[in-house]
């Protein structure tokens, strides 16, 4: 069998994912640290600020990342969820379900960077932007699936039905995003974008890109952390659980 | 407070985005880290007594 | 068409439930009436003032209306077992759906839209507004149906909370909310509201299609037993 199935074969194993997610957690926490802290040093600090007016375009480094992260972890979301309810493979349900808070951060930190962008740029903390809107949507779509699992008393049923609310979510959000989009330029004319880039230097690109990959070390380090500690207060009776602790090996 | 924020400049904007998001990412982070690190050693602490209960 | 006399059946039960509650019938338009009222009120009466917002009110208003339905769509179905035998039975049970929303949109989205010209008169909706809003309304409360059941699906079994429903429902009303007041805006402003009309069909379309599946997978899930 083609080595990579094997092991994500394996990884369906709980504790098989348990060692696996200790052993790579420090593999994605620490670069994810060390790529944020070069990217937001040259991001806050090295790049000029002439480019445009006064230096609070620098909050594009933790905003457009975050926006970024925040609908890409909805699609992953997603996806873990349809594979939860066709294969009912419980580590997807519990990946699915550690998602939405790291999803739902994103977004809120998309939220108040982007309204703390607006306010030095355009005068004003909120505007009925496309972005800004859609993002608010995004959090409530979130809010909907942590919500909606955390009403079952049971962990996997709630997770089930949270997928599907999930999926029907993801088929949504580009209608969302569309209508959004739509209703914004009938209503606030097409030359305001708020954050649009007009023309992207090289120099501003590199921290840009640097957050980017960062963002995504860690949400795999929080996505890891979450799932193991789901996985582990769910198999918490298991031989297996008690033998790991016992040896010290957890 | 929100007028001392505005008088303070730009940087000021953007010192608060990163203070915030940095509030929100350990809000994030810690309770479910902190969870864990209970639960494993109280199993572990559970497990242990059982170990010598069984070999007393 | 006998093999469609399980979902006909269905139909014929739900309207006939709630016709049989004649009270609870006008309930949607006494909602409906109340909540304009307040706003009536609370913006001071003048038709200066109400005229600019009378259709994003009966918008608003409509959509709740719709929304504050929902627990009762499959709740009392649960509670006296009909459900599960629907779920054992042989009847496909998204025929079931479409019966269930059927049932729902006659009562909730062609009985408000119907109300609609006493709310535009309270309001003082301007007169040349009122077909293209009949029609929007129409068109979208039909999609809004659809994601009332689904709603209503997945927290069938479940406590009740208005909240949750509304978290679930409220980001999925905003493209029909978008397309349908887009619609009329575009009337006020003396130009064609096709193309929103057309992208308010095209959502309630793809809703017709996804919603009942979707709602029944809910139902599915929502019965399975704890292991």
């Amino acid at each position: 069998m083609n080595p990579v199935f094997r092991w994500f074969h394996q990884l369906g194993s709980p504790p098989y994912f348990y060692r696996f997610a200790t052993r790579a957690l420090p593999w994605f926490g620490i670069p994810a640290l060390l790529l944020a802290a070069v990217g937001l040093y040259l991001g806050l600090l090295k790049v000029p600020a002439d480019y445009l007016q006064g230096d609070s375009f620098r909050i594009m480094y933790i905003h457009v990342p975050s926006a970024w992260m925040s609908m890409f972890i909805y699609v992953l979301m997603a996806v873990y969820g349809a594979i939860a309810l066709i294969w009912r493979i419980k580590i997807t349900e519990i990946l699915f379900l550690a998602c939405a808070p790291i999803g739902a951060m994103f977004t809120a930190i998309t939220l108040i960077t982007g309204m703390l962008w607006g306010k030095p740029t355009w005068g004003a903390y909120w505007v009925w932007d496309a972005r800004l809107t859609s993002e608010l949507v995004l959090l409530f779509l979130y809010f909907g699936v942590m919500a909606l699992a955390s009403a079952y008393d049971d962990l996997r049923q709630g997770a089930r039905a949270a997928a599907v609310l999930a999926l029907v979510g993801v088929v949504n959000i580009p209608i969302i995003h569309f209508s959004v989009q739509w209703w914004n330029t009938l209503h606030q004319g097409e030359t305001v974008r708020i954050f649009g880039k007009s023309s992207i230097d090289g120099s501003m690109l590199w921290p840009l890109l640097i957050m980017a990959l960062a963002t995504k070390l860690y949400f795999i380090f929080a996505l890891l952390l979450r799932a193991r500690g789901s996985l582990l207060e769910q198999e918490r009776g298991k031989q297996w659980v008690r033998d790991m602790l016992v040896r010290g090996r957890a | 407070m929100l007028a001392w924020l505005e008088s303070q400049g730009h940087w000021g904007f953007i010192y608060s985005s990163f203070a915030i998001s940095a509030a929100l990412l350990l809000a994030d982070l810690l309770p479910p880290w902190l969870r864990q690190r209970k639960l494993r050693q109280e199993l572990r602490a559970r497990a242990r007594r059982e170990q010598q209960r069984g070999e007393s | 068409m006998n093999h469609l006399r399980p979902y006909t059946a269905l139909l014929a039960r739900d309207l006939r439930l709630a016709f049989r509650r004649r009270a609870d019938l006008l309930m949607p338009l006494g909602f409906a009436v109340l909540v304009v009222l307040l706003f009536g009120i609370a913006l001071g009466g003048t038709p200066e003032r109400l005229a600019p917002v009378a259709a994003p009110v009966i918008w608003v208003t409509v959509l709740l209306a719709g929304f504050l339905s929902l627990d009762g769509l499959f709740r009392p179905d649960v509670e006296d077992g009909t459900l599960d035998q629907w779920l054992a039975g042989s009847s496909s049970i998204v025929g079931l759906m479409y019966g269930k929303a059927l049932a729902h949109w006659f009562l909730y989205g062609v009985g408000m839209t119907l109300s609609t010209p006493l709310l535009a008169m309270l309001l003082n909706l301007p007169v040349d507004l009122l077909p293209v809003m009949l029609m929007a309304l129409g068109i979208g409360t039909l999609g809004a149906t659809q994601i009332g059941l689904i709603a209503a699906a997945l927290t069938a079994r479940l406590r009740r909370s208005g909240i949750l429903l509304a978290l679930i429902v409220m980001p999925l009303y905003l493209p029909l909310l978008i397309f349908g007041s887009g619609a009329v805006d575009a009337v006020r402003l003396g130009e064609s509201p096709r193309a929103a009309l057309l992208l308010l069909a095209a959502q309630t379309v793809l809703l017709l299609t996804l919603a009942p599946p979707a709602a029944a997978a809910a139902l599915r899930i929502g019965s399975e037993n704890p292991p």
